[in-house]
């Protein structure tokens, strides 16, 4: 009897009981969840306390470490689905919160909400006063960002669905920023706010072998910044005299006032007309635009360098405008000329100008008398940039596909060029490339995916752009045995520009090895390890401003990256995770950052366990030992719940 | 043939089916094309007619995903979405899909989603960062050096950055916002502009042009180290070239023109600045 042929016989034995079973009960509300609070310590910190709060910023003290809870209510009038989940509450710097409601059918609701803190202050970075050991960046931000997103869509997966949606993005905060006059520049407090509200609505129009999604949006944006110092000594002030006087800010005000807004538009098409033939095509317009007032007053010692003139005050008004019309089409084709032959054609156009003015008027303050100046200014910027793509794809079989394709790009770019006068400079890109590719299935043992590209560029808007280049990828992974696997992967990108004034030359290559140990599906020991090789080395010559002698701009970058994770289970649900990562890095920065952690889930009860973890965050920069910092963080918790 | 076949034979899938919103097929709640009614069909919806299969029993009689113990070899790439394109073609995630790298690279749906088991959403078989991390090795790697985005804090997803289904051609299948800006500005919305006085590779190049990302070594997550190196890399005179040499009183000897953002500050673009100062 052939295996199969009992089939039919349990088949039917089994649908007699299906038949006789009664059907299951409709489901009640289900509630589930659970919340996981705790508390955080810092012992052992040592180090730049700023680097600790630009790199980790994890502060200690009780904390919501996350909660989620779920409804079910099958057949609901209002919902049939709530999930809400939040995480990181409780002063911790990043907390977010994501709600989902829905009804099956009739609509289904998302929102996330992220409140993300952002403290950057690195002793080495923007500071002209480290070699005299100062250690203070003058580019500092302690500020935070709010993000909202939600969206509505009604009769979801229906023929006609219409769909509504609000994003905010909102964010504020101090820092310190330069206030620049002709012969100096001064550290300052700056107070930032700004806002971007985003709305947007369309439709979705499902037929069987066409997909349309027609949207309609529009974007305001408020942007408030102050810039201010009073009364004091600022660590900028310039104590050697110039043209017979010391340069000093006694006193600023600067306020941005910046209003925008704009409409956005957006299409797009898919469908499959035929079996061999499917398309897909989007079509984006925006047109954002922002007007501009400015303004700022400023007393103390000037120098103004075109007359070599010290003033005493200063009183800049400012407007401005500028607006950005933008459109940006794709189109798609795959057409499968035979059963295992596939060609796809792409196709990419995207334009913009930005057209931007500014009336700036100044009033110096001289031992001559004021001098006033008034000067408009406009300013430019044009984009036209077009690709064109073909990939054929030939499965030569189930274990293995090839492809190859071409893709062009060309277009031009108009800009000002900086500090050289009001001409508007053209730049031209060009760029052939060939493609080619494959994909190995052995079994269900080895995967390989080998990707190249291989580029001839003669026109590049930037010096650093790709230009003649290769760049290969090469991903596999090997199931050694059911519980152990190993993943793999080889990139390289070679990128020359021989052109005369360039001569960029540019590599980087990144070696990837992980290995999966899950014996028995992880149950009771799992094992992942990782380690990471990559390198960059790059050098382009470049003109020094002051004497324009050649010099040679070099970069090396070499990195070793280790991980590792080891989860046991050490008796009824208790389990320990031993782990953590390590990178290492050689060349113009050296960094070593080791990040071990050690964490422990002991079931106390049903629906309640205790966790506890230990992390150590050891940062060492050899060139900035001043910014070196090591901690250790414990946290401890009780998640109740299932 | 019907479903309830079906869970006769393959009884643990037919059971954490009924979790997932693909059983909304089965139930009849939702026709996989407005045309077509599935009810109490959910299975055959995808794997195709299982009336042979059901006599015989042979895995051949059945379109497989691939992976299973009787038919370990996967079918192409292009076989398995063409399925799960017969009801998702439309979503709206999906308009730069033939374009997307993961296409070209003969990467399926179910490589990343789970169609029979409620694990998370969207349907993803390990939580999203993760699964992007078992074959982007390296992209793990740079998140895990100093000067990177909070990735593994939550405070950001690689999804938030990059659309897998693939977005327009060519762009590392970055996300687009507000319709049409590039994906960076979805939170560094105070960069957006059109700024009065642009900085020319923000809007004409990739973010990446001075930034990595993912991770790097050096402050800001900047490409190179040294901030003057950065910027002198672009701003030599090439006449066919964007960009242009700063004026000779900027004397790289001396610290304050080594740190160009110092007093460019506004370097991503300014209101009322042409040389990017305020």
């Amino acid at each position: 009897m052939r295996p199969g042929s009992a089939i039919p016989i349990l088949v039917l034995a089994g649908l007699a009981q299906a038949q006789e079973t009664p059907a299951p009960a409709i489901v009640e509300k289900q509630i589930t969840g659970s919340v996981d609070l705790g508390y955080r310590w810092l012992a052992g910190a040592g180090g730049s306390q700023d680097v600790y709060r630009s790199l980790v910023n994890l502060g200690a003290g009780p904390k919501l470490f996350g909660a989620e809870t779920s409804i079910r209510r099958p057949g609901g009038k209002l919902y049939d689905r709530i999930d809400i989940r939040v995480w990181a509450w409780g002063g911790d710097p990043y907390n977010t919160a994501r709600v989902d409601v829905a009804r099956r059918g009739a609509y289904a609701f998302r929102l996330d909400y992220r409140n993300v803190s952002y403290f950057n202050s690195l002793p080495s970075f923007a500071n002209p006063l480290l070699g005299q050991g100062v250690l203070f960046s003058q580019r500092s931000l302690d500020t935070t960002r709010r993000l909202i997103d939600a969206e509505l869509e009604l009769w979801p997966r229906t023929r006609i669905t219409p769909y509504l949606a609000y994003y905010r993005s909102s964010g504020f905060g101090r820092g310190v920023t330069t206030f620049v006059t002709d012969g100096n520049e001064f550290p300052v407090a700056t107070r930032l706010r700004d806002a971007t509200d985003s709305y947007r609505g369309g439709l979705r129009l499902n037929f069987a072998r066409l997909n349309v999604t027609l949207e309609q949006g529009a974007t305001t944006f408020k942007d408030d910044q102050e810039v201010g110092f009073a009364d004091g000594i600022n660590p900028g002030n310039r104590t050697t005299p110039l043209a017979g006087q010391d340069i000093l800010l006694r006193d600023l005000r600067q306020a941005y006032g910046a209003r925008g807004g704009g409409i956005f538009s957006r299409a797009v098409i898919e469908g499959r007309p035929f079996t061999r033939l499917n398309f897909s095509g989007q079509f984006l317009y925006s047109k954002p635009s922002i007007d501009v007032n400015y303004i700022q007053q400023n007393a103390g010692n000037f120098l103004l360098l075109s007359t070599l003139q010290i003033f005493t005050g200063q009183l800049d008004r400012s407007v401005g405008e500028a607006s950005r019309p933008h459109s940006l089409g794709s189109w798609a084709t795959e057409i499968r000329p035979a059963r295992r032959l596939r060609v796809i054609q792409s196709w990419l156009t995207d334009r913009f100008h930005i057209s931007a003015g500014s009336l700036l008027g100044r009033t110096l303050t001289t031992a001559a008398g004021p001098i006033a100046t008034e000067v408009a200014v406009s300013d430019r910027l044009v984009l036209n940039y077009n690709q064109h793509q073909v990939d054929a794809i030939v499965d030569v079989g189930a274990f293995l596909s090839l492809r190859g394709g071409h893709r062009y790009q060309w277009g031009d770019a108009t800009a000002r060029a900086p500090t050289l006068g009001p001409d508007a400079r053209p730049a031209q890109l060009r760029r052939q490339v060939a493609l080619a590719g494959a994909s190995v299935r052995l079994g269900s043992r080895i995967d390989v995916n080998v990707d190249l590209e291989a580029a001839a560029g003669d026109r590049t808007f930037f010096r650093t752009d790709l230009a003649d280049y290769q760049r290969g990828k090469l991903r596999g992974r090997y199931r050694i045995v059911k519980s152990l696997s190993a993943t793999g992967s080889f990139a390289i990108l070679n990128n020359r520009n021989p052109a005369l004034g360039v001569n960029l030359d540019y590599q980087s290559r990144q070696s990837a090895l992980a290995l999966y140990f899950t014996p028995n599906d992880g149950n009771r020991w799992s094992l992942l390890v990782d380690y990471t090789r990559a390198t960059v080395r790059g050098s382009i010559p470049f003109l020094a401003p002051q004497d324009r002698a050649l010099e040679l701009s070099r970069y090396r970058d070499d990195v070793h990256h280790g991980g590792a994770s080891a989860d046991v289970q050490v008796w009824r649900g208790f389990r320990v995770n031993l782990g953590g990562s390590l990178s290492v890095t050689a060349g113009s920065r050296p960094v070593r950052y080791y990040q071990p952690h050690a964490r422990a889930i002991v079931p106390v009860r049903n629906r309640l366990i205790w966790t506890a973890e230990w992390r150590w965050y050891g940062f060492d920069a050899p060139l900035y030992a001043f910014e070196n910092f090591h901690t250790h963080v414990f946290a401890t918790g009780l998640r109740i719940g299932r | 043939m019907g479903s309830e076949y079906c869970r006769i034979c393959h009884e643990e899938i037919g059971g954490t089916f009924r979790r997932n919103p693909h059983f909304s097929v089965d139930d009849g709640r939702i026709k996989t094309v407005p045309s077509r009614e599935w009810k109490n069909r959910g299975c055959e919806s995808c794997h195709g007619p299982g009336k042979t299969h059901s006599e015989a029993g042979e895995a051949k009689d059945i379109f497989f995903f691939g992976g299973s113990v009787r038919n370990p070899v996967a079918p192409p790439a292009d076989r398995v979405n063409a399925v799960c394109l017969q009801c998702h073609a439309g979503d709206a995630t999906h308009a730069g899909r033939l374009s997307g790298s993961h296409t070209r690279n003969q990467l399926s749906c179910t490589g990343c989603h789970t169609v029979h088991q409620f694990v998370r959403r969207p349907l993803l078989r390990v939580e999203s960062n993760a699964l992007c991390q078992q074959c982007h090795l390296n992209v793990k790697a740079e998140f895990n050096r100093p000067y990177r985005h909070k990735l593994s804090e939550g405070a950001v997803e690689c999804v938030d950055c990059h659309n897998p289904h693939g977005e327009t051609p060519g762009r590392a299948d970055l996300r687009r916002v507000s319709a049409n800006d590039s994906g960076c500005l979805k939170c560094h919305s105070d960069k957006r502009g059109p700024f009065p006085f642009e900085h020319a590779p923000v809007r004409l190049s990739a973010c990446s042009s001075c930034h990595e990302p993912h991770g790097s070594a050096n402050p800001r997550m900047l490409t190179r180290p040294d901030q003057s190196r950065l910027c002198l890399e672009c701003h030599t005179t090439t006449l066919t070239r964007a960009g242009g040499t700063p004026p000779a009183f900027h004397d790289l000897r001396s610290a304050r023109f080594r740190n160009c953002t110092i007093c460019h500050s506004r370097i991503h673009g300014s209101f009322v600045s042409r040389d990017l100062l305020r």
